[in-house]
């Protein structure tokens, strides 16, 4: 490669520049790279904190998914997104939804990234470009869970968990857990009818249906 | 003896699977003179699913709950037996206090929907950081009628009770519990007499949070608690959380079927254990209400 040369300098009739201001030159390799996905990130909620990561490793070294799920890695996520590399983050998608919110990388990251929430920001991202062929399972899970903290202000667990199975087409698991059902309806874990509802709530159901539709997705 | 009122916020869990917690909360509260009133029709949350869906969302189900608590009860704070709640909750009066903007935002949202406004101010605690600072080991200790002698417990605090800091205020001064090794509920549990059993399982994450959404892992990570606290050699696990004894205790089936006897540990709350103690019946801290054998494990070592 040839070296670029400088422009030659004289002042007072000495010549300031010289061989060693002659540097190769300047390169940057775009080609591969997407340069809207850190700005994209940091603007999806939870990514704000995501350019203050200097690489240290500590979110990653302590992270309960990484030896359950291959490749789950929240420094190199950030590395990742900072580079713009999107074919490698989309190479990921199935592992970096599965994060499991246990909070360790955020509590101990020494510069104050809120790893969690930019690992759930990369999440979004991913949905929001639409890389999941089909909502993953917590995506479906989070929307049954806002749909009844929307209308019934309040959610029950054990209906979600009926609503998820069918959800998802594992309407036979249930049935195997018919069982279980019952036991939680004998312990007064289940209600069979009525159920948890906030009473003064007409008017956060009209509020939250407007912030969530103005929010758009499928949420 | 003059009853204090505290302003109790359950969470949806202590209505569904957690209601054994939320009887022994209140049985282990009146033994200690106070009343657990639990906030009029307060509402969930918003666990970590509001943030995924709207952000000033995530702040606006924790204020309507606050501004509930000081209106009806004048309360600066409200009390939450809950990790998720208390996360959720301190991770939104964190961001509204260190951005007053978002307040604004908020009780604009507040006043459209005719709830009252949030102050700004009030905050909330967890049940246990509340039993250990207002009343402590020495108060415990004046209570037990029936010690809870020879009995091994490891105590489990799961995750969102000390972590983040940024929100919890873990180790922050000796109010807060220390966030890698918190000791507050072997305080509480060694005043009432009980052994309690040094293990590395004190804050792994059960997986809860992804019950349904990551089953396979959230499995492994239930079963990697019990087994740890079963290699330890204690005689039942106790926590601090709903959602982990959803996770360990409700799905113990699940797990039984897939792990086997590895992972056999029974499972409680702090506060049945405190209740007991307190000279409380089974029926009194919902024993019968736990899947894993806990009743059969208490009796073993004659605490009930």
């Amino acid at each position: 490669m040839a070296v670029a040369q400088s422009p030659t300098v004289v002042v007072d009739g000495v010549e300031l520049t010289g061989e060693w201001m002659n540097f190769l030159p300047f390169r940057v390799e775009t080609d591969p790279f997407d340069d809207a996905l850190l700005k994209e990130t940091m603007t999806l909620p939870g990514g704000e904190s995501l350019a203050k990561c200097w690489q240290c490793g500590t979110c990653s070294a302590g992270c309960t998914m990484n030896p359950y799920v291959d490749g789950f890695n929240p420094r190199q996520f950030i590395d990742l997104v900072r580079l713009g590399d999107w074919e490698e983050i989309r190479a990921k998608s199935d592992q970096i939804w599965r994060c499991a919110s246990c909070q360790k990388c955020t509590h101990r990251c020494p510069k104050e990234v809120n790893t969690a929430d930019v690992v759930g920001a990369i999440t979004a991202l991913l949905e929001r470009r639409g890389v999941y062929a089909k909502p993953t399972n917590a995506e479906v899970f989070a929307e049954i869970f806002m749909d009844q903290v929307t209308n019934h202000g309040r959610i029950e667990e054990a209906k979600m968990g009926q609503e998820f199975y069918l959800k998802t087409g594992r309407a036979g698991e249930l049935a195997k857990r018919a069982g279980m059902g019952m036991q939680m309806m004998l312990k007064g874990q289940m209600k069979l009818f009525g159920g948890a509802k906030v009473k003064h709530w007409k008017g956060m159901q009209e509020v939250l249906k407007r912030r969530r539709a103005a929010a758009g997705g499928a949420h | 003896m003059a009853v204090a009122k505290v302003a109790y916020f359950p969470g949806c869990s202590l209505e569904g699977f957690g209601k054994s917690y939320d009887e022994s909360a209140k049985f282990t509260a009146r033994a200690l003179g106070v009343e657990l009133a639990t906030i009029d029709d307060y509402s969930c949350c918003g666990a970590i699913e509001a943030k995924r869906a709207d952000e000033l969302s995530s702040y606006l189900l924790p204020a309507r709950n606050l501004a509930l608590a000081k209106k009806h009860m004048n309360a600066d704070s409200l009390v939450t037996p809950c990790n998720g709640c208390h996360y959720t909750m301190r991770r939104a009066t964190t961001e509204m206090k260190k951005r007053p903007t978002l307040v604004e935002d908020v009780n604009q949202l507040l006043g459209e929907a005719g709830e009252p406004a949030y102050d700004g101010k009030s905050d909330v605690r967890h049940f246990l950081e509340y039993l250990f600072n207002e009343h402590g080991p020495d108060a415990v200790k004046a209570k037990v009628k029936r010690p809870l002698k020879g009995l091994k417990v490891v105590t489990y605090y799961g995750c969102l009770y000390v972590r983040p800091k940024i929100y919890s205020a873990a180790g922050k001064d000796a109010r807060h519990d220390n966030p890698e090794y918190p000791v507050f509920m072997d305080e509480l549990l060694r005043a009432a007499g009980a052994e309690v059993v040094e293990w590395d399982g004190k804050t792994d994450c059960c997986g809860g949070g992804h019950a349904l959404g990551d089953e396979d892992n959230s499995l492994k990570l239930s079963a990697s608690v019990l087994e740890q606290a079963r290699q330890a050699g204690a005689d039942v696990l106790t926590t601090n959380c709903p959602l982990c004894g959803a996770a360990l205790d409700v799905r113990y089936n699940d797990l039984k079927s897939r792990f086997g006897d590895s992972i056999q540990m029974p499972v409680t709350y702090f506060t049945q254990l405190l209740g007991l103690a307190f000279g409380g019946s089974a029926k009194d801290v919902g024993l019968g209400l736990q899947y894993s054998g806990a009743s059969e494990a208490l009796k073993k070592r004659g605490v009930v």
